[in-house]
């Protein structure tokens, strides 16, 4: 089976524009969370989310592009870069992850093309696969808030499959009123701040960007020299058939989506010696997810120091797996597991090392990266160090 | 590296039919399911409108509200489990997955949503409501309904979403990620649709003129089909009726199916409108449906009335083409 492997990230976040934004200021404990400067707020539970920052996004903004789609143009273009891919030379494929599309630039227009082109999710993989020159399969993912992680490890099956020699794998999605006034009226959103693992915990603040992954067979990035950043070893996808909006409280779901990634990356879990957590900061998730984590890692779950990015960027919905690939990547490569942020007081039901206010140092070679989201999806991705 | 899997059940919702079996005769026999969309009273267009469906004839759970996408995936659903024999996907839940295909999704459902909120405001937004808006929200209720555990994914690729749906369900089962994975692609028309497409739409005053071959007036349609998927050894070992064989293209099949009216053999779309991203998964099941009665459906052009415009296959022909799938007799 064709190995994969990583050669360029790119992201948008409330960190700011530019992976190296995100990664230095997630390490220097910044939080990428505000009063929302683009929404009336009126009767929603909270006023915080993490927008990307405007003063850095204005100048690469296009007119009447969705932002959706501008992010992800923006992400997918500094992954490419740093690639050096010319997608003219090998056989490339594009998968984009969207929970929610241009679901809020579409109702701000009368009824007509313009409103219809913004219900149409795959719209920005069109725009990105022309802009891009992608001549393989294109593929828009809708799979909820786990979207961006199994962008990741459809767009390495691909390779694997041998459906193309490198693929760009991008989440992406923008904040507007059709997610929040959902997410608000779900009870989805705290009315504190996003805390999580903390025992004070009691919902999540959402933002949006996107994270995008340039992947490749170990055999292209060979042939034309590309520098290596990480392994995608494998993946895993399910559902917990159980509910549309409750989460799964025994996290069984999760449980299986990991065991897959393990299964495909023919590695057991004493091989994870970091995890990238989905924790959103829910009552339900939090505990659900550490419970998931316990039962796949046994004993070995408590010596892996674990982090949830998501305080300090909010949960960027279908780009959240996405930009937490991009980050794992990077503490892979510097080997050093990024803070949470909002984790004060640990909650006795999520008794993982959870790594607070500061980074840490350490020393891994696999980390886990988990996702989940409404309607029961789970994902599950594994990283390598090169 | 294409591998075959095997297709072990059809379900369809359709304006020529609901079930495989009565959509397989029409398309077989040239019998067109256009008509007046009941959603302009004003203007008059022709559409492949469902009619007379009535969701609760296919429900296994009972449901507060659904949007038309999720009715059509549900019955399309229980309808192609119901010709398999079964009453859920076959085998360990969690060996058992869902890739569902769609271009607009709930777009009613969220219409209705946000006209709501964007008028009286957020406190007036419906959690209920909400929760069945997404484009994700017809495969999500299916893995609910029918325990799907496994592997998941709603694809939106344009119109395209139908066929990159089966494509991504090939890909998971050759991967291994499961042993049985339910698939298609679904779209219902609503009032926004039909005001954002792009190309003219075709008016009722002359039926028999719509030709889907690119260039002309379209005949929007709406439908779901879903194909129950599974590894060869899983067919195998519960002894399962194998009706086709679907694999990724290896670039020749005796007879070929357009799904978006580019110049090709047939285009069974002429008797169900077009589709919409459900286009590519309802070309297949015609394809199935052709090969196994013999005949080359609804063959593209000509003044001819379209039951005229069929074709016996030759005793030969075993595979038929659509986009990149190769759909094979067993």
């Amino acid at each position: 089976m064709n190995q994969v492997v990583v050669t360029g990230v790119g992201a948008v976040s409330a960190l700011g524009v530019g992976r190296d934004l995100l990664w230095m200021r997630l390490l220097g404990g910044q939080s990428g969370l505000r009063p929302m400067q683009r929404f009336e707020t009126t009767g929603l539970r909270n006023t915080l989310a993490g927008e990307v920052p405007e003063d850095e996004w204005a100048p690469l903004a296009v007119e009447g592009e969705p932002r959706v789609t501008g992010y992800a143009r923006v992400a997918a273009g500094e992954a490419l870069r740093q690639s050096r891919l010319r997608s003219e030379t090998v056989r490339v494929a594009l998968v984009v992850a969207t929970n929610f599309g241009a679901q809020d630039d579409l109702w701000m227009q009368a009824a007509g093309a313009r409103r219809l082109a913004g219900g149409d999710y795959g719209s920005t993989a069109q725009v990105l696969a022309r802009e891009f020159g992608v001549d393989g399969p294109v593929v828009t993912l809708s799979n909820a808030c786990s979207s961006g992680t199994q962008a990741v490890g459809h767009a390495a099956d691909l390779i694997r499959y041998g459906l193309a020699d490198a693929a760009i794998a991008v989440g992406t999605d923008e904040l507007g009123l059709f997610c929040l006034s959902g997410l608000s009226i779900l009870h989805t959103i705290t009315t504190d701040t996003i805390r999580p693992f903390d025992v004070k915990r009691s919902g999540t603040i959402f933002g949006e960007g996107a994270g995008a992954v340039l992947l490749e067979s170990v055999e292209c990035a060979a042939a034309r020299e590309a520098t290596a950043l990480a392994l995608v070893l494998g993946y895993g996808v399910t559902n917990n058939a159980y509910h549309m909006t409750a989460p799964d409280k025994g996290g069984e779901g999760m449980v299986v989506a990991m065991r897959r990634a393990l299964d495909q990356a023919g590695i057991g879990p004493e091989r994870i010696g970091h995890v990238n957590a989905h924790a959103t900061g829910t009552e339900h998730h939090d505990p659900a997810e550490t419970a998931a984590v316990k039962t796949v890692l046994g004993d070995h779950a408590y010596q892996v120091p674990v982090s949830a990015i998501k305080g300090a960027t909010g949960h960027a919905m279908g780009a959240a797996g996405a930009l937490e690939a991009v980050v794992s990547i990077m503490a892979l490569r510097d080997q050093v597991v990024p803070p949470t942020l909002g984790l004060d007081e640990p909650d006795p039901a999520c008794d993982l090392d959870c790594v607070p206010g500061r980074s840490r140092p350490a020393e891994f070679d696999v980390v886990l990266s988990v996702s989940a989201g409404l309607g029961g999806n789970n994902a599950a991705v594994l990283l390598g160090r090169c | 590296m294409a591998q075959r899997v095997a297709v072990t059940g059809i379900g369809v919702v359709s304006a020529v039919g609901v079930g495989y079996e009565p959509f397989a005769e029409a398309v077989v026999q040239g019998i067109t399911g256009l008509g007046p969309w009941s959603g302009s009273p004003d203007e008059p267009l022709l559409v492949g409108e469902v009619v007379g469906f009535q969701v609760r004839d296919y429900l296994v759970a009972e449901k507060g509200y659904l949007d038309r996408a999720s009715e059509f995936a549900l019955a399309a659903t229980k309808l192609c489990l119901d010709q398999a024999g079964l009453s859920a996907a076959p085998g360990e839940a969690e060996r058992c997955g869902i890739v569902l295909g769609t271009q607009y999704g709930c777009l009613g459902t969220a219409a209705n949503y946000t006209q709501r909120v964007r008028s009286r405001g957020v406190k007036y937004a419906t959690p209920l409501v909400f929760s069945h808006a997404f484009v994700n929200t017809p495969t999500s209720l299916i893995s609910i309904d029918f325990g799907l555990k496994g592997y998941h994914a709603t694809i939106t690729s344009g119109a395209a979403s139908g066929l990159v749906a089966l494509e991504t369900a090939l890909v998971a089962l050759a991967m291994g990620h499961a042993d049985a994975v339910l698939t298609g692609a679904v779209d219902a028309l609503c009032p926004d649709i039909v005001a954002g497409h792009a190309g003219p739409l075709l008016r009722t005053d002359d039926p028999d003129a719509y030709d889907p071959s690119g260039d002309n007036q379209v005949a929007l349609g709406e439908g779901a089909a879903m194909l129950l998927l599974e590894t060869e050894a899983n067919a195998t070992a519960r002894g399962a009726e194998v009706l086709a064989w679907l694999s990724l293209s290896d670039g020749e099949a005796d007879w070929y199916v357009s799904t978006d009216g580019a110049a090709t053999s047939c285009a069974p779309q002429a008797l169900y409108g077009d589709c919409l991203g459900a286009a590519g998964a309802l070309a297949v099941a015609a394809a199935i449906a052709g090969l196994r009665g013999g005949v080359m459906p609804a063959l593209r052009g000509g003044d001819e009335p379209l039951d005229d415009r069929r074709e016996p296959l030759a005793s030969e022909a075993r595979t038929a083409g659509v986009g990149g799938l190769t759909v094979a007799l067993p």
